[in-house]
């Protein structure tokens, strides 16, 4: 459900600017962590208010953190193999960049984080002799036999470079072929020196060209020979002090993992503040009863994408005191953007994140379901109406996804139902959703908005009605006029322009014709809008 | 030492990522590459690289084992952690990047002491471009080679500071089919860059992914110009190019730079080649037997 979740409140797009920049943070972005517990929430709600008031104190020391952060390498939770020194290199490289930050950031902040270090030690070893942060080498320092035996080895590569420029020289005075700058030569068959068997190796190339390399002699690989015991000798000292090293860093083991720890939260913290400044959201307030009060909430997806068409945007006010919502409205008024825009600030509060809004209150869902015709394609062979039902059915039987806050038993559920069969027949459609109402009113631990074309639908407790302010037909008319000849998207900014999106507790006895003006904007022949009026004038 | 090594003849890889791309499997892409190495440690600071964990055993020009590579000190090289642990060399550790090949972690390393090596790269192009940008943001080493087939180029053409050789292996089976792809290539070659030209977006047709025999159909009717991300994405021959060139304008919105043909010739003659191939833009871009005395 999560992902369809996401896909529904378009959390994607938004998620685009949450940039945490350590592969822990990264990790824990694509885990779409929910949280569950009062505590929990206040906490990263209070860390990220002390780190936006950091970010505004000190935004040169927050480029230098990132600096760092970016850094961080990605620790294996338990080292496989030593032999290559690469995990020693990136617990080196993690704990240099580390240090770096807790010697950045001021006491308070680092208080908060439990930001503080204490390898020293550690550091020093696995640094060896040194100084470049961002290299590691098994160098010398660690073994006077490793110093030793690598200085045998090079004695030997300085002897057995003597010979082999040696050889090359002798081919090229004696044979007149320069290997000085080529591993091999492609020569023409006849221009084989006579005294060339011993000097070279000859392949065939091609039917007039053979493919001649030099030899170097039976002395020279006699030393290559000797060289490879020495090899085999350095790399088992090496795999020696690699293994100290790695014990060195089990030791601090418990150290390390509190040190992931806190550059998790640190860094996620830190990109969670960043995109609260940038969309100026503010902190959730987190309540116990079941209602949710939206003042000015942006749903970013769609504020983007309406500035990109020169569009306006209208940001959702809406008092939800009742626990069941039912959003009627025009087509294309809005309710489906009400949906989302609840949605999106629900899932951001739930993870932790300040909500763009001027104010958002909620409480604490320990699940959340998306009921209604949501993907337009389905692979799963279900039709819409079949695909409904069978979410509906599925949330029916979850069980909680934690321990809810504050009362064991109480399992807070969060249903978002987008006009719930509206592809089945009107009759039965409409007792069915009725049906859903009465069960959302039942039960006292759900928390619904809806949206639907159904009219005259029953009062029922704890169920509120709430409609789409709609279109402004009279301004719309003064502006518009028949000979004005527009393509689609202007037609459709008119809509937009002219569309109060607010939402408003419905007066029962209003009922919403927009369908067939925004069908007049959209350029429906005016023959069959004409008879439409004339049928609901008949059947009223 | 200079002049009898040649290295002059590569001072336009300063600075740039080159590709050594080939017309087929083991055409000698790494052969080239150590035939570059000695001549580029005398011109500039540079790392090298290939594309995945090499399945290619063989090298075509020797029709051998596919060579080893012999590193010296200070050089830069991208490998992995089985790789690594084979060499008889010495390294020091600069970058550990996170995906795992079946032969261990990527890893970059410079060279301490000279080792016969066997270099690998990342298997996709996000983490090609990531390494890429790495070595020359990071490392600030901004010279690279890249042992790998040229439709990994995409990812770092955009940064115009792309370019490429093309090692082919001509053989008298072969030559007709190699030498429309040279025609077809340098005819790619040729195509501007989209931003180069002022366009009219009524007639514009943007063509994604591959373009091939099938992809000319779907041109839609008042098109003038077909644009493309590059010019791997092109598989069609050298004569359907040649007609759609004549109805259409094309362009690119990446464009690499050939830095030149590197033509292994077997049992056919330079003079012959020349007369086959017929075209002197394309000649004057061609290196003959580079490694024939």
């Amino acid at each position: 459900m999560t992902e369809k979740i996401f896909q529904y409140s378009e959390m994607e797009s938004y998620m685009q600017y949450y940039s945490p920049k350590t592969p822990y943070g990264l990790e824990n972005k694509q885990e779409h962590k929910f949280y569950y517990e009062l505590s929990e929430l206040e906490k990263s709600y209070d860390l990220i208010e002390s780190m936006i008031k950091y970010i505004s104190e000190s935004p040169q020391k927050i480029d230098q953190i990132e600096y760092h952060l970016i850094k961080i390498p990605y620790l294996e939770k338990s080292i496989e193999s030593i032999s290559t020194g690469s995990e020693i290199f990136n617990v080196r490289k993690f704990l240099i960049n580390y240090k770096k930050i807790a010697g950045i950031i001021p006491v308070g902040i680092s208080d908060l984080f439990h930001f503080s270090f204490f390898s020293d030690e550690l550091l020093e070893k696995l640094s060896g002799d040194q100084s470049d942060e961002e290299v590691f080498y098994i160098s010398d320092f660690y073994s006077e036999d490793l110093a030793s035996l690598r200085s045998e080895i090079n004695i030997i590569d300085k002897h057995l470079k003597d010979v082999k420029n040696e050889k090359i020289l002798n081919i090229f005075e004696k044979l007149n072929l320069d290997f000085r700058f080529h591993d091999f030569l492609v020569i023409n068959e006849e221009l084989i020196p006579e005294e060339a068997d011993e000097a070279v190796y000859i392949e065939s190339y091609d039917n007039q060209s053979v493919l001649v390399k030099p030899s170097f002699g039976k002395q020279y690989y006699d030393v290559l020979n000797s060289r490879k015991d020495l090899i085999e000798k350095e790399k088992k000292i090496e795999f020696k002090i690699k293994k100290s090293l790695h014990d060195e860093i089990n030791k601090e083991k418990n150290k390390i993992d509190e040190y992931k720890k806190n550059i998790l939260q640190f860094d996620t913290i830190l990109a969670k503040a960043k995109l609260a400044i940038k969309s100026n959201a503010v902190r959730p307030e987190i309540g116990q009863n079941l209602c949710i009060n939206l003042e000015e909430a942006v749903f970013v997806p769609l504020q983007e994408q309406n500035l990109q068409k020169n569009r306006k945007y209208t940001p959702l006010t809406a008092r939800f005191d009742q626990r069941n919502i039912v959003i009627s409205g025009s087509n294309m008024g809005g309710k489906t953007i009400l949906l989302k825009s609840v949605l999106f600030c629900q899932i951001l509060a739930q993870q932790g994140f300040f909500v763009p809004s001027r104010r958002f209150s909620t409480v604490i869902f320990q699940e959340i379901n998306l009921i209604g015709d949501i993907n337009q394609s389905n692979n799963s062979g279900l039709s819409s109406f079949g695909e409904e039902i069978l979410n509906l059915s599925e949330s029916q039987s979850n069980e909680p996804l934690s321990k809810p806050c504050g009362s064991p038993n109480k399992r807070n559920t969060l249903y978002i139902v987008d006009e719930f069969a509206r592809t089945t027949n009107s009759v039965e459609g409409k007792a069915l959703y009725c049906a859903l109402l009465n069960w959302f009113s039942d039960n006292g631990n759900i928390f619904s908005i809806s949206s639907t074309h159904q009219e005259n639908l029953p009062n029922m407790k704890d169920l509120s009605y709430w409609v789409m302010k709609g279109l402004d037909y009279g301004k719309y008319k003064q502006y518009y006029h028949k000979d004005y000849n527009c393509d689609l998207n202007e037609r459709i900014s008119l809509i937009n322009n002219f569309m109060d999106y607010g939402v408003t507790p419905q007066n029962k006895s209003e009922r919403n014709r927009d369908a067939l003006k925004i069908a007049d904007i959209l350029g429906l022949n005016s023959k069959i809008i004409k008879y439409a009026e004339k049928y609901i004038k008949e059947q009223e | 030492m200079q002049n009898a090594m040649g290295a002059e003849n590569f001072e336009e890889l300063r600075d740039k990522v080159t590709f050594i791309s080939g017309n087929s499997k083991n055409s000698g892409k790494t052969t080239f590459l150590n035939y570059l190495l000695p001549r580029m440690r005398l011109l500039t600071e540079f790392a090298f690289l290939t594309i995945g964990v090499d399945g290619e055993r063989k090298d075509q020009i020797f029709g051998t084992d596919k060579p080893v590579i012999e590193t010296e000190k200070g050089d830069v090289f991208l490998s992995c952690e089985n790789l690594l642990n084979k060499s008889d060399g010495s390294f020091s550790i600069l970058q550990v990047f996170p995906w795992r090949t079946v032969l261990g972690k990527l890893v970059l390393v410079r060279t301490e002491r000279r080792a016969l090596i066997e270099i690998a790269g990342p298997e996709n192009n996000s983490q090609l471009e990531d390494i890429i940008r790495y070595i020359r943001e990071t490392l600030e080493i901004k010279t690279v080679l890249i042992d790998g087939a040229v439709n990994r180029i995409t990812q770092v053409s955009s940064s115009n500071s792309a370019g490429f050789y093309y090692i082919c292996k001509i053989t008298q089976e072969n030559i007709s089919s190699s030498i429309d792809k040279l025609k077809v290539i340098y005819s790619l070659y040729e195509i501007n860059l989209l931003k180069d030209v002022k366009l009219d977006c009524e007639t514009l047709y943007i063509h994604e992914g591959a373009f091939t025999k099938r992809s000319i159909l779907e041109i839609p009717e008042n098109t003038e110009t077909i644009v493309l991300e590059d010019f791997t994405k092109f598989f069609i021959s050298n004569a359907e190019l040649g007609q759609l060139k004549m109805k259409y304008s094309i362009r690119f919105t990446n464009k690499l730079f050939l830095h030149g043909f590197i033509i292994n010739l077997y049992n056919i003659n330079i003079e012959e080649f020349k007369k086959h191939l017929c075209n002197k833009s394309i000649i004057d871009k061609c290196i003959f037997n580079p490694y024939k005395r």
